[in-house]
């Protein structure tokens, strides 16, 4: 895990990605146990609050479960989750900007679509 | 109330009033940090919350009992301070024999593994250790003492790199374990500002922000572009702190933006650091200039 | 009566002071007893350890020993507030500890006193005590006479000890540098003071005011008839104990941690 403490980004969300990158990565398979919060919160010298937030978010998002007194888990089918939402990310972030400057370019969508089949 | 309350404390040196006004209050189970710049008045308010000096004004109750000359209280606090109070003809080994008579329950076993990972030796005496040693020296008792409430002023000073790093990770470790109460008072805050929970930003004997960290940011804007369109866009708003280079400016923004107000291509809002947030809330007027 | 933590205290003062005793008391014997020895070995000349054991002055050095060792006060303050311990908690302490401490030694000087009376034949206590000098002759019984002579010796030793502890945390106040300040001041003060006094009655006879001599009278207990009352002594030491006591806790709640 890494973070940036000079990113403008909360650190809760950093840990909450961090870990879904992970988990992305398949460095933390499904039902793998992930770090804890006490030894992230050790580790990287981060508020345990803060921790928990984060892995509250991935708690939400069904990416992690929780085992009482036993730790946090990677949840079954989080891997797809994760490749789903970032696919849904993708399409938000890159797709729908790059047709917005295509078009401040007047570049048709023939066209773009050939552009994209050139750099595939 | 539970925890420390610290109500309408006023201390003066002399003439000079280092305290004025400060409310605040310390709920157990959270690390907060006590900031501000060398004088201005963190050790000063310490140093009253755990009685060693009086204010001129103001109490302070820990669970709604006064701290004032109550053993009980006092029990539950510990202060570390820059200053030394332990005599230098003291053998470290035979002050955690006196820290735990008098506060019980002392964490040797801890203790001695803090004192491995520190490679300080128990041995000696307290007179010989150097300013870093003797800081932590000062901490492994705090890590150790079975007080409830850990007051650290500038727990840090004198250590190097990798001691500072042995000690945030320690002390994030403790907290986890004990569920102590950490008051962290610091003027370096880049390096604990992540193992806050709540901070106090203190500028001249006055209290200027009290809240979680989180909030605090919240609360923070940069906003940056073009002098002109800046200024327009930050006018009337709370401005703190200002950076120019040439024709670009910075506005640090501490508060509302106006949501009514169109932000133009040319200007950026970004959230700065804690860091940069503090700099600029706590630079004197001349420094801004 | 006492929290367990006061306990601690006391526990605490009275090792430090015992320690602290023990080690005054090694350097007692070296200087008085061991060195002068040694000295004698070396260039040959009588040395009669048996008179040194003798005459071993056990009682005033454990009076001025523990009095100076009451003298001190910040170190202690330092450590104790370091550790959550409050003033008043302190100052109840050291009051115990040193009336305990002063107490034990006296008795065992005493009992020093009369071990050496009866196996090597020393001092007498009639002609030791001070107590016994003045206001012996008012009892008729000599054992009760003794029993109240040693009561009175514990008794002025605890006061004193508690005078020394008001003087110290009076000084305890100020800085070192003030500290010296006054001391130098004081000692001035006296030189200067015994120069003009001396110089002032070289010539002219010692006059007291009347009032004065009444006071000092009635302090020490002496009657027209020309009797000493040991009562007196008792009733001002009881006095003087509680005035300082008060005073010392009056000036230790002052106490605050210094910039220094």
């Amino acid at each position: 895990m890494r973070f940036n403490f000079n990113s403008s980004e909360p650190i809760y969300l950093q840990v909450a990605q961090q870990v879904q990158e992970a988990i992305f990565t398949k460095t933390y398979l499904e039902g793998e146990q992930i770090p804890s919060t006490t030894e992230i919160s050790r580790d990287f010298h981060i508020n345990p609050a803060t921790v928990l937030k984060g892995m509250n978010l991935l708690v939400a998002d069904g990416l992690v479960e929780k085992k009482r007194g036993i730790g946090m888990f990677v949840a079954e089918g989080a891997q797809s989750k994760v490749v789903e939402k970032r696919r849904e990310l993708f399409y938000q972030d890159e797709v729908v900007k790059l047709i917005s400057e295509a078009q401040k370019l007047q570049i048709s969508q023939t066209e773009l679509m050939e552009l994209i089949k050139r750099g595939f | 109330m539970e925890g420390i309350v610290v109500k309408g404390i006023q201390k003066n040196f002399g003439k000079k009033t280092v305290l004025q006004d400060v409310d605040l209050q310390i709920k157990p189970g959270k690390i907060y940090g006590l900031l501000g710049r060398n004088g201005a008045g963190k050790s000063t308010l310490l140093s009253i919350i755990a009685n060693r000096i009086f204010p001129n004004m103001g109490t302070i109750t820990l669970d709604g009992q006064t701290v004032f000359e109550n053993d009980k209280a006092l029990g539950q606090m510990y202060l570390m301070s820059e200053r030394n109070l332990y005599s230098k003809s003291s053998k470290l080994k035979h002050l955690l024999g006196t820290t735990e008579l008098l506060y019980g329950n002392f964490d040797y076993e801890y203790a001695y593994q803090l004192a491995e990972k520190f490679s300080l030796d128990l041995n000696q005496k307290f007179g010989k250790l150097s300013t870093g040693y003797r800081s932590i020296f000062k901490l492994i008792v705090s890590l150790c003492v079975p007080a409830k409430y850990i007051l650290l002023d500038e727990p840090v000073l004198g250590l190097d790199a990798n001691h500072r790093e042995l000690f945030y990770r320690e002390m994030v470790d403790n907290y986890v374990k004990t569920g102590k109460t950490f008051v962290i008072s610091t003027h370096l805050i880049e390096e604990i500002t992540n193992s806050l929970e709540h901070i106090f930003i203190i500028k001249n004997g006055q209290i200027i922000i009290d809240g979680d960290v989180e909030d605090v940011l919240n609360k923070a804007y940069l906003v940056s572009g073009p002098a002109k369109e800046v200024a327009q866009y930050t006018a009337g708003l709370n401005v703190i702190g200002q950076e120019k280079l040439g024709n670009i400016q910075g506005d640090y923004v501490f508060g509302k933006l106006d949501s009514e107000r169109v932000l133009p291509d040319t200007v950026t809002v970004e959230k700065p650091n804690l860091q940069k947030l503090f700099i600029n809330l706590t630079n004197t007027k001349e420094e801004n200039k | 009566m006492i929290t367990a933590k006061e306990k601690s205290v006391v526990f605490y003062l009275f090792k430090r002071v015992f320690r602290q005793l023990l080690f005054v008391f090694m350097w007692f014997l070296i200087g008085g007893v061991i060195f002068p020895m040694t000295l004698s070995l070396i260039t040959g000349s009588n040395y009669n350890l048996l008179q040194a054991i003798r005459s071993l002055e056990l009682g005033p050095t454990f009076y001025l020993v523990i009095g100076c060792l009451a003298l001190l006060s910040y170190d202690d303050f330092k450590l104790l507030i370091q550790n959550g311990v409050s003033r008043y908690t302190y100052w109840k302490a050291k009051v115990i500890t040193f009336i305990g401490i002063s107490v034990l030694s006296q008795t065992i000087a005493i009992i020093y006193f009369f071990l050496m009376r009866l196996i090597l034949n020393g001092n007498r206590w009639e002609d030791y005590s001070l107590f016994m000098q003045v206001y012996g002759g008012f009892f008729k019984n000599t054992t009760i006479a003794y029993l109240v002579s040693f009561i009175f010796a514990i008794l002025s030793a605890g006061v004193f000890s508690l005078s020394c502890i008001l003087v110290g945390s009076i000084f305890s106040l100020f800085t070192k540098r003030q500290r010296r300040l006054i001391i130098l001041a004081l000692i001035t003060l006296f030189i200067v003071g015994i120069a003009t006094i001396s110089n002032t009655y070289q010539h002219i006879a010692f006059n007291a005011e009347p009032w004065f001599v009444n006071t000092l009278n009635f302090l020490v207990g002496y009657d027209k008839g020309g009797t000493l009352n040991p009562t007196m002594p008792f009733i001002d030491m009881v006095l003087l104990g509680i005035i300082v006591c008060f005073g010392s806790l009056q000036v230790i709640k002052r106490f605050k941690i210094r910039n220094e």
